[in-house]
């Protein structure tokens, strides 16, 4: 049975990944001075969103991740609609994934991950080379993508302790 | 039951597919209509910024603290070295503030010769940096304090050791700040040493470049760069970078004839580091009394030219 099953009727806790979604959203931004090199976009947001691909089945859950990227456009100062395109667009990747990472280990989870935020990013790339209001730095970018990919664990371990819970309606 | 279940399940992700891609079209219309300097994004950024800057300010507490401790510690472990750098450099600031006070008096008999107006003095606002826009697409922060501090768009922002950027819109008690990095950055700057004049353009990487920079240009290898004035929106005279000269660059370019100092591939140095910002100076802009048209001249001055 995969690790991340239906979560939005009978739990009490399917609104964790939204929140951290949320929360990573609008925090973004914080300085702290902790991560000096801030040219980088940690887009620590994919994993929640990951998981909520994986496991929402509302029909709610493209427009609040929508809205949620239309926030983080204003916050990061990106034309309005890149990024709500982007998580759409990454939410749409992880849902198809959803039959594919049943009965599946983590490394499997890490490694697609690890491909919907590279390809992710490379969209990211790709629109930004057609807008004329966006310039990127490409190296930086890249980096990103491997940062995130490598930030996975940090944010999978908490929720995968919630994972009885996230699942638990639908074992029950 | 789980068949009807899973036929259930699968309409419904249908479905949602569909809306998700109804909300694609959309985040694409909104990028094909509206560009990002659009005047009323702009403001929805900046509402969003005064809305939320109390809760970034108080969720990057920690963090801060952390960081400060960090630093106390370090600092600790090299005081003793600082201490005598820092005694070093007493004596040699000294020495400059005696020049320079010769300095201003020769500039105000100048100015009284020359029947110059006078330049207002720099006024400037301290505020507390609370968000940091850095990504590969865009290089901004966020400053506590707006429009009742008396920060208005458009107004020079200086780190420790020179400019950083400049104010692009004001709140109610935020402001957003463009970094020099940024693509969309370009600031008129004149080297101290040569008069020679460009334009610092960000490229939304560490290190800006000097554009429209003409061709027999000769920049050296710590040459200062500070803002010409021009376009009178950011006051002359405010240090910005050093010019920094890769000399491998240099003579592979010129095929090995030289090598020395200034033959280089031009680099620029910013003084700050815009990555560890925790306070800037916003400079206060004030109108500037405009010349005379022509400059008259006294009799006594004309027998003294």
């Amino acid at each position: 049975m995969s690790r991340f099953r239906s979560s939005t009727e009978g739990s009490g806790v399917w609104f964790v990944p939204y929140l951290l979604l949320t929360l990573f959203v609008l925090l973004d931004n914080i300085q702290t001075g902790i991560f000096p090199a801030s040219s980088l976009e940690l887009g620590l947001y994919f994993v929640p969103l990951f998981l909520i691909g994986l496991t929402a089945e509302s029909d709610a859950t493209p427009i609040i991740i929508a809205l949620l990227g239309l926030i983080n456009d204003v916050s990061n100062e990106m034309p309005l609609g890149f990024y709500a395109a982007l998580f759409v667009i990454f939410y749409l990747l992880s849902a198809s994934q959803k039959s594919l990472l049943a009965n599946t280990r983590f490394s499997s989870y890490w490694l697609t991950f690890s491909v919907l935020v590279m390809t992710t990013y490379f969209i990211a790339y790709l629109m930004a080379l057609v807008l004329n209001d966006v310039h990127l730095a490409t190296l930086p970018l890249f980096l990103s993508a491997v940062a995130c990919c490598t930030a996975f664990p940090l944010i999978y371990f908490p929720l995968y302790l919630l994972d009885d819970k996230l699942g638990g309606s639908e074992r029950s | 039951m789980a068949k009807s279940r899973i036929g259930g399940s699968e309409t419904r992700l249908l479905s949602a597919a569909g809306i998700a891609a109804v909300c694609l079209l959309v985040a694409f219309l909104f990028l094909g209509v509206l560009p990002k300097e659009d005047p009323r994004v702009s403001t929805v950024r900046q509402i969003f910024f005064d809305i939320s800057s109390p809760l970034i300010e108080i969720a990057g507490t920690p963090g801060r603290a952390l960081t400060n401790t960090r630093h106390y510690f370090q600092e600790l472990e090299t005081a003793h070295n600082r201490n005598r750098v820092l005694e070093a450099q007493n004596i040699e600031l000294r020495q400059r503030i005696s020049e320079l006070t010769r300095a201003e008096v020769l500039m105000q008999q100048y100015r009284k010769l020359l029947d110059l107006p006078n330049e207002p003095g720099l006024e400037l606002i301290n505020a507390a940096v609370i968000a940091d826009v850095n990504s590969p697409f865009v290089h901004t922060i966020v400053t506590k304090g707006g429009r009742r501090q008396g920060i208005k768009p458009g107004q020079a922002v200086m780190g420790p050791n020179g400019l950083i950027g400049r104010v692009i819109s004001s709140g109610a008690s935020s402001a957003r700040v463009l970094l020099l990095t940024d693509f969309n950055s370009h600031i008129p700057v004149v080297a101290l040493s040569s008069d020679v004049q460009a334009i610092l353009s960000g490229t939304n990487r560490p290190q800006p470049e000097l554009q429209f920079l003409p061709r027999q240009a000769d920049l050296k290898n710590g040459d200062l760069l500070v803002t010409s004035g021009r376009g009178g929106q950011i006051p002359m005279g405010l240090p910005v970078a050093l010019v920094t000269r890769n000399e491998d660059d240099g003579n592979s370019d010129s095929g090995g004839d030289g090598g020395g100092d200034g033959d280089g591939a031009i680099a620029i140095q910013l003084l700050d580091d815009l990555a560890r910002l925790n306070f800037v100076r916003i400079v206060k802009s004030q109108e500037v009394e405009a010349p005379p048209a022509e400059i008259q001249l006294s009799p006594t001055q004309r027998a003294q030219r």
